[in-house]
């Protein structure tokens, strides 16, 4: 496994501990497995720190080697970050229409379909962050995986 | 338009200069030994300039590393 597919795999790690701790906080989790809540929260909190410690011996490790990216790395990289932009362009124009809508809705003092407080859309760009950066680094160790 | 893969004879090629290791050929190329093994599975297809740097640490043609092989 090369450097970069580790590292690959150890941002998915502290993406989707991130992601977790980000809706544990500021919405909790569902009543079917909130008895899970503990167990949840230890097994998350043990990847992120995991996932750091690898990406530490990595670079201790791998950081005296000749290459440390080339370009197939820069291919693959560019390939994930057309998802996660994706992604991120997409939550951006939805985030702006859902304001639109409020404002418009505030404007004309009457309840829109589909409109959302400013919160609620603020909590719903930093997911989209979150989700964007979990599926860049997937589709990352989706193509290291494939061999291209 | 018919499709095609490039095919190489890199791991001959390595065998014949002195059992060189895939490693060894990354340093010399400037790649990692994981670009040398996907380009000898025929899994990546290397970018113009690395194809002419694989062919010069063999000191061989490109066409002779390197060919394009179009599918029945």
């Amino acid at each position: 496994m090369s450097k970069q597919e580790i590292l690959s795999w150890t941002s998915l790690a502290t993406s989707s501990s991130f992601l977790f701790f980000y809706i544990l906080f500021n919405f909790g989790l569902p009543g079917t497995v909130e008895s899970f809540s503990g167990t949840f929260v230890k097994t998350f909190f043990n990847l992120f720190w995991i996932a750091v410690v690898i990406e530490i011996i990595v670079e201790i490790s791998e950081g005296n080697k000749k290459v440390q990216k080339d370009e197939r790395d820069f291919i693959i990289e560019a390939k994930g970050m057309k998802a996660g932009y994706n992604i991120l362009v997409i939550s951006i124009v939805i985030a702006l229409v859902q304001i639109f809508i409020s404002n418009l809705s505030l404007m004309s003092n009457s309840e829109f379909p589909f409109s959302l407080e400013l919160s609620t859309v603020f909590h719903f760009l930093i997911l989209s962050l979150f989700l964007a950066s979990a599926t860049r680094r997937a589709i990352m160790i989706y193509q290291y995986r494939k061999g291209y | 338009m018919e499709e095609g893969i490039i095919v190489n004879n890199i791991r001959k090629l390595r065998f014949n200069q002195n059992e060189m290791t895939q490693q060894e050929l990354a340093d010399l190329v400037g790649v990692t030994r994981q670009t040398i093994n996907a380009i000898e599975a025929a899994k990546y297809s290397p970018s113009l300039e690395l194809a002419f740097k694989i062919a010069n640490a063999f000191k061989k043609p490109i066409a002779e590393v390197f060919k394009y092989k179009i599918e029945p």
